[in-house]
Order: C-alpha cells, then sequence, then structure tokens
C-alpha cells in the first residue's frame, strides 16, 4: 500500500522526471490540499458556526488537533478519516499556511 | 468578500508547492476567456475562484436561472424546518466579483469552436469552455412520469424552488392518517444519501404533524449511502413509520399514475399513496449529452487533473455531469472540483502546465434535526483518475454519543454556511 509520504515522493519525482522544478524553496509555499478544506472551513479557512476556523490557527494547536484526530481521540467529526491521509510533511505545510491566513475580523 | 485577493493568490502560489509547476509561474500572467455554462456548485466556484486567481481572465457565467434553492439542506424545507429562502442563492455575489453573469437559456454549445449561442443570436468564444449542467432527468424507466405530471408528483430533485414547495406543501395538506412514497433511483444519481435524509426529516416532520402517517421507500438498489446509520436512526426515532423495500424485494418503480397517485413496483404491486415524490433516474444534462461531452454511460469522461473533457480539449466538464470516478456526485465535489478546474484553466492560460491536487469529500446527513451523521473520503491522483485513499474515510460511529451525534448535525449547518459562501460568496444562511 502506498502511504502519503510514499506518494509524495513518487510526485515529486515524477515532477523531476517531467523536467518542472523540484520542492519548492519559497518561505511559505501553499499547501495545494488547502483547497479541499474551504468547503467545510469557509472561505480563506474563515468558518461561520461549529466547525473551527482554520485561519490564523496556531500551528502546534492544528498539529496537535490533527494527531487527536489520527489517534480518534477526538471524535464527533469527519477529521478523524481524513487526517491520516496526510502525512507530517503535509501536515507541517498545511499548519503554516493556516497559521499565516488572516482570521475573520 | 471574505476570500482576499492575497489569499487566493497565494493559495493559486500553492500549487507550486510539489513542484509541478515551473518555477515564477504567476496566475496573474494568465490572458484569456473562460466561458462557463451552469451556476450551480461546480460552475460558481469555477467562476469565483478564477475571477480571484487570474484578475485578467475574462470570466462569464451562463445560468437560465436567477435563484437556485440549493441540493444541500433542501430536505430540511422539504420538512418544514427552514424556509426556502434559506436555502436560495443567486449570483450576485460573483457579479460583484467581476463575474460577467448572464441569465439565459443555450441556443448552441460548439465543443470544437468552443463557442456558445444565446437564444437573442448573441455568441461566445472561449479560450477555455465550463460546461456544468448537473443532472437531467430519465423519465424513460418510469411509465407514467414526466415533465407534465412533476407538480402532482413532485421530484424536488432539482434547483427549482417550486418543486420543493410543493413537497412540502403536500406533505402539510394529507391526511393524519396518509401514506408517503418515495420512489427511489439506481445508482448513479445525485447526492447518494439524499433520498435517506429526506425520509429521516419527512419521518420527523410526520412525528410531530401526521402522527398516524406512514412512510414507505421504494428503491432501485440492494443498498444504499450510510445505510447501517440511517437504519439504526430510523429504528430508534420513528420505528415502524419509515418502511424500506429495496430492489430484491421487488420495490423499484417501473410506473405511475399521477391522476390516482398510485405506484406500480417491479413486484407487481400496485401502492396508492396520499403523498409521491419520485426521484427519477438521471443522465448527465443535456448540454453535455447534446454536445459530445458524455459516452455510453450518459456521463461525461474527463481528466481528473483539470476536469478537461476526454473527448475535447479545452472543454472542462464540471459536478454531478462527469464522471468523477469515486467521488460522488456531490455538492462538496462539485465546489473542489470547481477550484481544480480554475487553477488548471488559470495554469493552462499562463503557459504552464498544472498537476491537480488531492481532494476530499465530506458530506453530513442529519437524521434528526439535533442527530448528524456523515461519511468522508480523501482521494489521490492515481494518474488522470482520482482514487480512494484506503484506509482513510468511511461514516460515522454506529455507536456515536449523544453529545457526538448534536455536534455532527451543529457541523452540518456550519458546513452549509461555509460551503455556500465558498462557491457564492452569499452571506446568508440558516
Amino acid at each position: 500500500m502506498h502511504t502519503p509520504t510514499h506518494l509524495l515522493r513518487v510526485m515529486l519525482l515524477a515532477a523531476a522526471a517531467t523536467g518542472c522544478s523540484g520542492p519548492p524553496d519559497a518561505a511559505a509555499p501553499t499547501p495545494p490540499q488547502a483547497l479541499a478544506c474551504f468547503g467545510c472551513h469557509g472561505p480563506a479557512g474563515r468558518s461561520q458556526g461549529d466547525i473551527p476556523a482554520l485561519a490564523g490557527m496556531p500551528s502546534d494547536r492544528f498539529l496537535a488537533r490533527m494527531a487527536a484526530f489520527s489517534e480518534d481521540t477526538e471524535t464527533g467529526g469527519v477529521m478523524n478519516r481524513i487526517a491520516p491521509a496526510y502525512s507530517e510533511r503535509e501536515l507541517a505545510r498545511l499548519a503554516d499556511y493556516f497559521a499565516d491566513l488572516e482570521p475573520a475580523p | 468578500m471574505a476570500l482576499t485577493r492575497r489569499e487566493l493568490l497565494r493559495a493559486a502560489a500553492g500549487v507550486t508547492g510539489l513542484g509541478l509547476i515551473g518555477p515564477g509561474w504567476s496566475a496573474d500572467r494568465a490572458h484569456g476567456r473562460v466561458v462557463i455554462v451552469g451556476g450551480g456548485f461546480g460552475g460558481a466556484t469555477c467562476a469565483r475562484y478564477l475571477r480571484a486567481i487570474a484578475p485578467d481572465v475574462s470570466v462569464t457565467l451562463i445560468e437560465r436561472r436567477a435563484r437556485l434553492a440549493t441540493g444541500p439542506f433542501c430536505n430540511t424545507v422539504v420538512a418544514g424546518i427552514n424556509p426556502i429562502d434559506a436555502i436560495t442563492v443567486d449570483h450576485r455575489a460573483l457579479a460583484a466579483a467581476g463575474v460577467n453573469v448572464i441569465h439565459a437559456d443555450i441556443r448552441e454549445l460548439d465543443p470544437v469552436a468552443r463557442r456558445v449561442r444565446l437564444p437573442d443570436g448573441d455568441t461566445l468564444d472561449a479560450d477555455h469552455l465550463v460546461v456544468a449542467p448537473g443532472i437531467d432527468f430519465d423519465w424513460f424507466p418510469i411509465e407514467g412520469y414526466g415533465p407534465k405530471v412533476t407538480e402532482a408528483l413532485p421530484h424536488a430533485w432539482t434547483a427549482d424552488r417550486d418543486q420543493i414547495v410543493n413537497l412540502h406543501n403536500q406533505l402539510r395538506a394529507m391526511p393524519d392518517d396518509g401514506v408517503v412514497a418515495i420512489a427511489i433511483p439506481a445508482n448513479p444519481y445525485r447526492c447518494p444519501p439524499g433520498p435517506y435524509e429526506r425520509a429521516s426529516l419527512i419521518g420527523h416532520f410526520l412525528t410531530q404533524h401526521k402522527p398516524r402517517a406512514k412512510l414507505l421507500l421504494l428503491d432501485a438498489k440492494d443498498h444504499f449511502s450510510k445505510e447501517a446509520l440511517f437504519r439504526a436512526g430510523w429504528a430508534e426515532h420513528y420505528g415502524e413509520r419509515i418502511e424500506w423495500i429495496g430492489r430484491p424485494q421487488g420495490g423499484a418503480v417501473v410506473a405511475v399514475d399521477a391522476s390516482k397517485r398510485t405506484l406500480v413496483t417491479a413486484g407487481g404491486e400496485r401502492i396508492r399513496a396520499d403523498v409521491v415524490n419520485v426521484i427519477p433516474p438521471q443522465v448527465a444534462g443535456a448540454l453535455a449529452r447534446d454536445n459530445d461531452l458524455t459516452d455510453i454511460s450518459d456521463w461525461a469522461p474527463v481528466d481528473h487533473r483539470s476536469f478537461e473533457s476526454t473527448r475535447h480539449p479545452r472543454v472542462h466538464v464540471l459536478g454531478d455531469a462527469c464522471q468523477g470516478g469515486p467521488m460522488p456526485k456531490s455538492g462538496y465535489a462539485a465546489n473542489v472540483q470547481g477550484k481544480i478546474c480554475a487553477h488548471a484553466i488559470a495554469a493552462g492560460l499562463a503557459g504552464v502546465s498544472f498537476a491537480g491536487t488531492r481532494l476530499i469529500n465530506a458530506c453530513y446527513s442529519l437524521v434528526t434535526p439535533d442527530h448528524g451523521i456523515s461519511v468522508s473520503q480523501v482521494y489521490d491522483l492515481n494518474g488522470p483518475h482520482f482514487a480512494a485513499i484506503p484506509d482513510t474515510g468511511g461514516t460515522s460511529p454506529l455507536a456515536a454519543s449523544s453529545e457526538d451525534r448534536a455536534r455532527v448535525a451543529g457541523y452540518a449547518r456550519s458546513w452549509y454556511r461555509n460551503i455556500v459562501r465558498d462557491t457564492f460568496g452569499n452571506p446568508t444562511m440558516p
């Protein structure tokens, strides 16, 4: 079975093979996976209502919650079935990205 | 607008995150004309994100209806929990963001020339054409059902507000000991758990207002989405009130008689009901089927990296009309497909390639207003197609505590507000 990390590696290799650039060196690369988050968490991560806003969430809090979802110690929503699909590296990127988004005023 | 250009530009820049777009690519370099046909979850999201990430691309959105009832949460209106206006969206926020919104039918669509002709004779040429027509009904399999009888036997399965209000009004007007019947189609169709959430919330309505009434589900399938969760919820909240008759029991509806409100099943039974809701079998919208964008399945094959048609280059098909592989025909899927398509088009117009990205589907259903259940899945690209990532996704647990069920119901309401804002930019909602 392919782990997310393995898939990421394969994709990076594929990228190298097609002559595109390697991994980014940008200071704050935006994880493309973040696009799939806004449907539930609101445009630019500014949720209204019970679903937590991601915009401005401190990265350590984001990572702690994702770990809790992965370990099934936090239940109720859909995240404990989504979090395990992401590698630590992807989660770290997402954490930095969301922490950096401006929260709703 | 909550979504600032800076944030979206950064999201766009994020496609460089896997190094699959050449260095220095900026969506700001993209120039061209995009015409989007269909203003539901797929088309509207694509228009909104394109405007935000590629400000020099002209975006025209053509949609027949000025106001749409959303599929998500329509069952709360059927059951009288929300008024129809609470689930009505429009395209004013898109127009304010610079989308050229035209409310008109399409007279002709040429997928080779990428040209659209309007009823007044105006033509629009596009560098990229996005076709997001949603579903059409296949009237053929249910004898006696057709456009002329939808007022008597509503489907309430499209953006037509009147249909949803009609079904609610019929429920209100039925006798206290009446029978409601829902005809449910075989796969694939729009919103797999939708008929069962509808059954649940109608059950809730009956419990409150028609305590002696019954609800019959006549299904063309052997099994259904979130089945264990729905069945347990029905047993707990609605007891004998809801009866499911599946395909193996001859439940598929093969004919209706609108004047007598009678349904005939494959098992040969004639069932008279006071309220008949027929959710007919479905195919891709005519704009896709009539213009060489579908195959023998009656759905449009696409490359999941860009939602570009495999039949016509630079024509994209989004949402319910496309073959989403393991993705269900859901508003959530259409929304995220719209974003991927917007990024692929912006990259294409900037002269660079786009590799696509991972997708999520998340779907909530209400068994009662305080009992929510969910299903979710993460999909990764395997070449040009999505595949579900093993050991992720699935439904909420059968043994969820009442606190967790109430939390999920709260998440469902929050999800609705957020996805509508992400898609249409509207500030309203229940």
